[in-house]
């Protein structure tokens, strides 16, 4: 629709070029003896990120942005690594081709495959699965229970679950805000009188592949329309529940107490398929909350501070977003206090994060230690940084994955880490700019998600090594070490480029 | 020699990143510049513009829709305009050029077409700034005319 | 529309958020980074220290005193070439217990981090030549120091010399001290003792001055005639109820200034005391830097002088005879003391002459600074009785053959219940070529009994190395 000169955005991914050219010939002169196959590596990465380029901006699949900041950032990181430790850079590299793969793929299942706004049991089920997983099968790392290991095969089941949280919440507010819709959908003076024609529109949806939608959550509300609009038309079967259940709903002060009560009244009945098929029961905000809490609850059992929080922040910013009702916001808000506050009391490992935070100099061999080692080597770096190669950043304990940003606030500077933030600024400027042109429910509520997670997980780790905000074991989204989050990172954002597609009208 | 490298590459990644936030800013603001152009729409090309009042569309739909001397709307793939509104018919309505002027009609929809919120049978002749109703959306019909 | 307002919210929230970051970066950088990177945690002060030959230390006459030795795999030691003697001054420079002393103050010249040295970085990064700490020359005398060190051995307590014109020092023994050499082995030990061996007692032990305080009291009693310095020593004296009674019991008799001086006759110095009242005695006391910086190179604590110019009588009077809450460094003692002997004009004491780069080439040249405090005429004065207070008074003990010595005994008080024992003094007194203050901790007898003796022969090896 829009036409893109094509010289125009020569420059951005020339120069993320260059940068590659230079640091990769650095590399290779940085271990001795110099080692002529890390150029081949860095070309590597190189023709990788020119083929996708060039293959996003050809084939017209939406934001071309989106994927020249990813590049970038995942630069720096496979760069940062290969300075680390070249096994770390070597292992990111193939990471960084799958994850690459999958951001196609995943761009087209999600453009190919209609109605992911259905399967809200399958993200439940599916995030749930992972739990039980990490659970029966997880290791126990550094104190968290996060990794799996299978033969030589390891991966972190909640970079997975992430995505699955996401896509649950989405179908959840499509599932609600479509029906409340439905009920007051007459706004326009003249309104569908087409009882006489039902089976012809059926017959049409039959042509199409959303026809199972509006068969299932469509047609209840057409017909709720047809009674309430439309008198001479008798009500089908399914009719009075159908209106009820949805006034039900419809009224704001819907209380636990009436909540069960209707629920075992509709259990005795045998219509409990409505519950469940019909997702009435799930519709129910109570209901997902109690859903999205367990999700929490869970995740704070396996130790996950980091996740934890940042599954917090994500459903309770959406939350913010579509729910109308402020009080159970408030309620919410005041959940976390709450957690907050037992937490501290009754998990040791909270305690010693919120302790080492406010002084960790005090415990400078201790405790304190990682926190202290990430601030020295992020005031060796001054502002212009050591250089690479030239500073001390193995001093940091899990440099590679947590503390990278310090990494690169020593051998690039404070510059350079400012870089990094603004990266990630346009970034999530970008997802936010598709997510307010989406329309559609579900596709905004994911792309605001994805967005949402990544933006708060970028600002939960840096805040964490820079000792803004208490430190919580997450890592850096394109720039840490290891395939569990770089692979999830590159599936989600290829969820958000298809979604960005979709926008422009493609 | 490698410090030497070194030293000299973190000044110029420190510009060339720059350089490269800056090319994107760049190229964000040129885009967004673009499509307040779209949206105003200096050509005179007739277009219709999205008018809902409604929040949410289950639906995906573009603000902007150009018109061509024949546009069908309606929910199959053989439209030019394809709508998945489940209140749109598969053929739902035409929209004709003739000789400078354009026409609306209405194709035999199930819930019908409406111009400034009546319901057309025939064909109307459409005029800047109409109504054009279908399904659970409306539209604006936009030509603006030809200043000389 | 509603949601799309919401989101702007949250976009604005995470506009916040990234904003936070970038201020909070900039702020470490800007405001925290010197302190966080000297953190002695930080291994990375290690890593430039890998690459530099540390800068050797020479006393005055090019002896060397401390100097790193390279071996063969280019693993590099700091020895210290005169173990405990040069403890306090020079410090130490260990990974472990970090940096002290001129090793810890003049570090960055020792790396030479100063100064530019460009060429030798751009050469230690070519060839992986490690780059050359600066030198220091100090203005210790090694004979002078050894002399001290050796006239103090045994004993809790510090010897301060040094030129009194121009505020180099030349020599500075604490003790007790340690051995930097084997600081290892020895660490628990020190870091255990009572006598905190580690601690620098000529810069940083605060005592009461004593009687040595007389001599400020004086200097401000001849500021002011009305004073009528003439007094009949009873023994005794009664300020606001409280009797003091002088050292000799059954009093001194009658006494001028210059005789008060040289029997250090208490209640004549306190009714003094009172009658110049607060603001003379602060306003003298502030002169001298009481409770202010001394200036000059090195760390040096400030002495302590809590009072302004309203003083209670009691006060005034502890204050007169260098008792009360007055607390005085001994490189302070010797800073005043020197004071006298520059007519009038207090030079601000400095450890390190000069700083040269590898080629030799002097990279830094220490100036002397000097303050004129009281008035040459009064310095003459306050002199001439300092050297009777040393001919015939309580100084006798630090009599050198041929040579005048001005000097004051003092005896401080204090809680341990045993005396301090002071003495302050220069030679020769017409053409003062050093100054010295002696301080013996807790020694339980007079200034004019155990430091006037030490500070003779102190200052005798001091002409001595003059005139070599």
């Amino acid at each position: 629709m829009r036409p893109r000169g094509l010289l125009g955005i020569r420059r951005p991914i020339n120069i993320l070029i260059i940068v590659n050219v230079l640091f990769f010939i650095l590399l290779s002169l940085h271990v001795q003896p110099p080692d002529p196959s890390i150029l081949i590596a860095g070309g590597g990465v190189i023709v990788l990120m020119i083929t996708s380029y060039i293959i996003i901006v050809k084939k017209r699949m939406g934001d071309q942005y989106i994927f020249l900041i990813i590049s970038m950032l995942v630069s720096l990181g496979i760069i940062m690594l290969y300075r680390l430790n070249p096994n770390y850079g070597l292992a990111q590299i193939k990471w960084y081709g799958l994850g690459i793969v999958l951001y196609f793929i995943s761009y087209i299942l999600f453009r190919v495959i209609k109605g992911w706004d259905k399967y809200i049991y399958g993200y439940i089920f599916g995030s749930m699965l992972l739990f039980l997983i990490t659970f029966t099968l997880g290791t126990n790392v550094g104190g968290s229970i996060n990794w799996v290991y299978i033969g030589n095969f390891s991966f972190q089941p909640a970079e997975a679950t992430k995505i699955f949280f996401v896509f649950f919440i989405a179908a959840y507010y499509k599932l609600r805000l479509s029906s409340e819709e439905a009920l007051t959908f007459p706004e326009r003076e003249a309104v569908l009188p087409y009882n006489n024609e039902v089976s012809d529109s059926r017959l049409q949806n039959h042509n199409y592949p959303d026809h199972e939608q509006s068969d299932k959550s469509g047609s209840n509300f057409e017909e709720a329309e047809i009674s309430t609009e439309n008198e001479a038309v008798p009500p089908k079967n399914s009719a009075d529940n159908t209106v009820s259940l949805n006034s039900n709903h419809s009224t704001s002060g819907f209380y636990l107490k009436d909540f069960w009560r209707e629920l075992s009244r509709r259990l005795k009945t045998p219509n409990y398929r409505e519950l469940i098929i019909n997702k009435q029961l799930i519709k129910n905000k109570y209901v997902f909350l109690a859903i999205v809490y367990l999700h929490l609850f869970l995740l704070l059992m396996q130790r996950e501070l980091g996740m934890t929080v940042l599954f917090y922040v994500i459903f309770i910013s959406i939350f913010y977003i579509y729910e109308e009702d402020y009080k159970l916001l408030l309620y919410n808000i005041g959940a976390l206090g709450i957690i907050l506050v037992l937490s501290y009391f009754m998990l040791a490992h909270v305690r010693v994060r919120l302790v080492t935070w406010v002084n960790p100099w005090d415990q400078i061999s201790g405790k304190g230690y990682q926190i202290t080692q990430s601030l020295f080597a992020i005031v060796a770096g001054g502002f212009f940084g050591t250089g690479l190669g030239l500073g001390s950043p193995d001093f940091i304990p899990v440099v590679h994955t947590d503390f990278i940003f310090s990494a690169i606030c020593e051998e690039m500077g404070l510059f350079g880490g400012m870089a990094v933030v603004l990266l990630y600024f346009i970034l999530v400027y970008r997802g936010f700019k598709i997510a307010l042109t989406i329309k559609e429910t579900f596709k905004k509520v994911v792309a605001l998600g994805i967005i949402l997670i990544y933006g708060y997980q970028t600002f939960i780790i840096i805040g964490g090594v820079i000792k803004l905000i208490p430190l919580t074991g997450i890592t850096l989204p394109f720039i840490s070490y290891g395939g569990s989050s770089l692979i999830s990172a590159f599936i989600a954002f290829g969820i958000l480029q298809a979604i960005s597609g979709l926008e422009a009208g493609g | 020699m490698f410090r030497i490298l070194s030293w000299i590459i973190r000044y110029i990644f420190i510009i060339l990143i720059y350089y490269f936030l800056y090319g994107i800013i760049r190229l964000i603001y040129l885009d967004i510049q673009h499509i307040n152009k779209i949206n105003q729409k200096g050509s005179n090309n007739p277009y219709l513009k999205l008018i809902n009042r409604k929040e949410r569309l289950d639906f995906d739909i573009q603000e902007f829709y150009d018109l061509e001397n024949e546009t069908t709307i309606g929910r199959s793939r053989d439209n030019i305009i394809q709508i998945l509104d489940k209140y749109i018919s598969s053929k739902h309505l035409k929209i004709i050029m003739d000789e400078g002027e354009y026409f609306l009609e209405d194709q035999g929809s199930v819930n019908g077409t409406y111009l400034n919120s009546t319901r057309i049978e025939d064909v109307a002749k459409l005029k800047n700034g109409d109504r054009i109703g279908l399904g659970q959306i409306e539209f604006l019909f936009v030509k603006e005319a030809v200043e000389e | 529309m509603e949601s799309n307002r919401k989101i702007v919210h949250i976009i604005i929230l995470m506009s916040v958020l990234f904003l936070s970051i970038i201020i909070y970066l900039t702020y470490i950088q800007i405001f925290r980074a010197e302190v966080t990177a000297q953190n002695p945690y930080n291994k990375r002060q290690w890593a430039v220290e890998d690459k530099t030959v540390r800068g050797t230390i020479y006393d005055r006459n090019g002896i060397v005193l401390a100097e790193t030795k390279v071996s063969g795999d280019g693993t590099m030691k700091r020895l210290y070439n005169y173990d405990e003697l040069y403890s306090h001054t020079i410090g130490y420079s260990s990974r472990q217990y970090g940096k002290t002393g001129i090793e810890f103050y003049y570090n960055s010249d020792l790396l030479a981090l100063t100064g530019d040295n460009t060429v030798a970085k751009i050469r230690e990064t070519v060839t992986g030549q490690p780059i050359k700490g600066h030198s220091l020359t100090l203005t210790l005398d090694h004979n002078l120091q050894r002399k001290a060190e050796q006239l103090l051995k045994g004993k809790i307590g510090s010897i301060v010399a040094m030129n009194p014109k121009t505020g180099e020092v030349l020599a500075a023994v604490s003790k007790p001290d340690y051995n930097p050499n084997s600081l290892a082995e020895d660490w628990d030990r020190l870091v255990e003792d009572e006598n905190s061996p580690l601690l620098n007692r000529s810069l940083t032990g605060l005592y009461p001055p004593g009687s040595i305080y007389k001599l400020v009291i004086a200097a401000s009693v001849l500021e002011n005639p009305e004073i009528d310095a003439n007094y009949n020593c009873t023994g005794t004296i009664t300020i606001d109820g409280y009797t003091l009674a002088d050292a000799n019991r059954w009093g001194h008799g009658f006494l001028d200034l210059k005789r008060s001086i040289i029997v250090s006759c208490n209640t004549n110095f306190v009714r003094m005391g009172v009658e110049l009242g607060g603001r003379n005695v602060t306003q003298m006391s502030k002169r001298f830097l009481m409770g202010k910086k001394l200036g000059g190179d090195m760390p040096i604590a400030e002495s302590r002088y809590p009072y302004g110019d309203n003083m209670k009588p009691t006060d005034l009077a502890a204050v007169a005879i260098g008792q009360g809450e007055l607390l005085v460094t001994p490189i302070h003692m010797a800073a005043m003391v020197s004071t006298f002997a520059n007519k009038g004009a207090m030079a601000a004491p400095y450890i390190v002459g000069k700083i040269k780069n590898e080629d030799g080439m002097i990279v830094t040249l220490a100036e002397s600074e000097s303050t004129q405090i009281i008035s040459d005429a009064i310095a003459d004065e306050i002199t001439d009785m300092m050297v009777a207070a040393v001919r015939e008074g309580t100084g006798v003990n630090a009599r050198i053959h041929g040579v005048d010595v001005a000097g004051k005994t003092g005896t401080a008080q204090n809680e341990t219940g045993k005396v301090h024992s002071w003495f302050i003094g220069f030679a020769p007194a017409e053409d003062p070529q050093i100054a010295v203050a002696v301080i013996l901790e807790s020694e339980g007898r007079t200034g004019g009994e155990a430091a006037a003796p030490i500070a003779g022969e102190v200052l005798n090896e001091g002409l001595k190395g003059v005139n070599r």
